[in-house]
């Protein structure tokens, strides 16, 4: 980590030359979109959804993902689990909408049942009508097919190629930073949730994220009392990259009430709060009184939707004294967030002017930006590299 | 369809097809397991299972009470593991 208030570059680049930036083909080509895809979001850790989005045993919640029929399940003991929403009989969707199962996973088409832990209770008349059992089919085989998945800070991360490192590994470092928050956090309830359509490619939205450098300009609301040198960048190569500020001001409401803090944390915390994107598409912010997850949607190449969950303490979240400052307090990050939109959706259009050559980095203060591009090309590289052997 | 699944039939197709409408599944496990139960005790195998399995899966998905007396009855005839 930097020192404090100094930004200095620390990471060499294997895979991009020195201070450019990723090529235009990864936000205006189909077919690099496509091989991103794989590349980056299906053999890594991606997030895609809530644990608070299936709060209750039974609740299932479908999810597209970037064209992969995804289902989203708490089961009866209350362990979240992914599973494709494909019935293995026919390969039809198995749930159109979130709802709460109080038995079976029915399959619409033929009714093949699946329990919530995926396996398959029954396949009627499938040898015969009212014979529902034959020797051809081995239900134990036939179970829905379950995604790796991992939920941190009540995202939901999956692994759709199965083989990457377990996420406690690949995310050892963040987890480790923020142990302190390892700590129960309960969602703020309906206003504490909300979501941005983008027209730009889900990459911009982190670069814009993991660095500070336009804060001074994009979002001058904060200038008054974070500066720019009151922030440092975070960075560790291959998982995440962000940045702290050492001035967070607790939001007020009325008689200068604030929200509890998150109970044990070290004085650090005091003033100090931390924003982190962890590759390859959430990013994360941590305060002593809430927090927060962006689950960045790839819904096409030049499309994002932002998904914007708000935690608090289970006092901040659930006391009705903190309910105006609640909604008071999503409405400023909403401002905040909003006021990105228009340098992701401008670096979108920028890049189809062809001769953009990827951009050249500030050394001092683009390094968390430019250790996620060299993420993305690494990643990149290693599967052509497979796919050559 | 055997002699007594015939004379039940058209009040079932009503019943089933309310039921269906509502999205009452209660209902539909109710009126299946009595047709299949008439049927098999007519000892109408095949028909009796046919119905008893139509129960069985709306019982499975609701989380009905019935669902594994259900499934017993189609295992004793060798129609359900």
């Amino acid at each position: 980590m930097n020192e404090i208030g100094r930004f200095e570059v620390q990471h060499p680049t294997f895979f991009l030359p020195d201070g450019k930036g990723l090529p235009n083909e990864h936000y205006v080509d189909p077919e690099t979109f496509r091989d991103e895809t794989e590349a980056v979001l299906y053999r890594n850790w991606s997030g895609i959804g809530f644990g608070k989005d299936i709060a209750n045993p039974g609740d299932v919640k479908p999810v597209n993902f970037l064209g992969m029929p995804l289902l989203l399940v708490r089961d009866r003991d209350g362990e979240i689990g992914v599973f494709q929403n494909t019935c293995r009989h026919r390969g039809m969707i198995l749930v159109e909408e979130a709802k709460n199962i109080r038995g079976a996973i029915r399959c619409p088409y033929h009714s093949w049942c699946y329990s919530l832990k995926g396996a398959l209770r029954t396949t009627p008349h499938v040898g015969g009508p009212g014979h529902n059992i034959h020797a051809a089919i081995k239900r134990d085989d036939l179970g829905l097919v379950r995604i790796r998945s991992h939920v941190w800070r009540d995202v939901v991360f999956v692994n759709i190629s199965g083989d990457a490192p377990a996420f406690t590994d690949y995310a050892s470092d963040a987890i480790d930073r923020w142990r302190e928050f390892d700590q129960p956090m309960v969602h703020g309830g309906a206003t504490s949730s909300f979501k941005l359509e983008v027209s730009g490619n889900w990459k911009l939205a982190v670069e814009n994220y993991c660095e500070s450098y336009h804060l001074p300009w994009v979002h001058p609301g904060l200038n008054s009392y974070s500066r720019l040198e009151d922030h440092y960048n975070i960075e560790v190569p291959g998982a995440y990259s962000g940045q702290g500020t050492l001035v967070y001001r607790q939001f007020r409401g009325e008689e200068g009430r604030c929200f509890p803090d998150f109970a044990g944390l070290s004085g650090k915390w005091d003033e100090a709060a931390e924003y982190i994107a962890l590759y390859p598409n959430v990013l994360f912010g941590v305060h002593r009184d809430h927090a927060y997850a962006i689950i960045l949607e790839p819904v096409a190449l030049d499309r994002t939707v932002e998904h914007v969950e708000i935690y608090y303490t289970e006092a901040g979240a659930t006391t009705p004294v903190y309910s105006e400052m609640r909604d008071a307090n999503a409405k400023l990050w909403r401002g905040v967030f909003d006021e990105d939109v228009f340098v992701v959706e401008g670096m979108q259009r920028g890049r189809k002017g062809r001769f953009f050559d990827g951009g050249t980095f500030s050394p001092v203060m683009d390094s968390p930006t430019r250790l996620f591009h060299e993420w993305v090309a690494g990643r990149m590289a290693a599967v052509r590299d497979a796919a050559r052997r | 369809m055997n002699t007594v699944s015939d004379l039940n039939e058209t009040d079932l197709n009503e019943d089933v097809l309310r039921a269906h409408a509502k999205g009452d599944f209660a209902a539909l496990v109710e009126l299946y397991a009595a047709a299949g139960d008439r049927a098999l005790r007519a000892g109408e195998i095949d028909a009796g299972c046919f119905f008893t399995t139509q129960a069985y899966v709306f019982a499975l998905q609701d989380g009905h009470g019935q669902a594994e007396a259900l499934r017993a009855t189609l295992m004793r005839h060798g129609r359900e593991a």
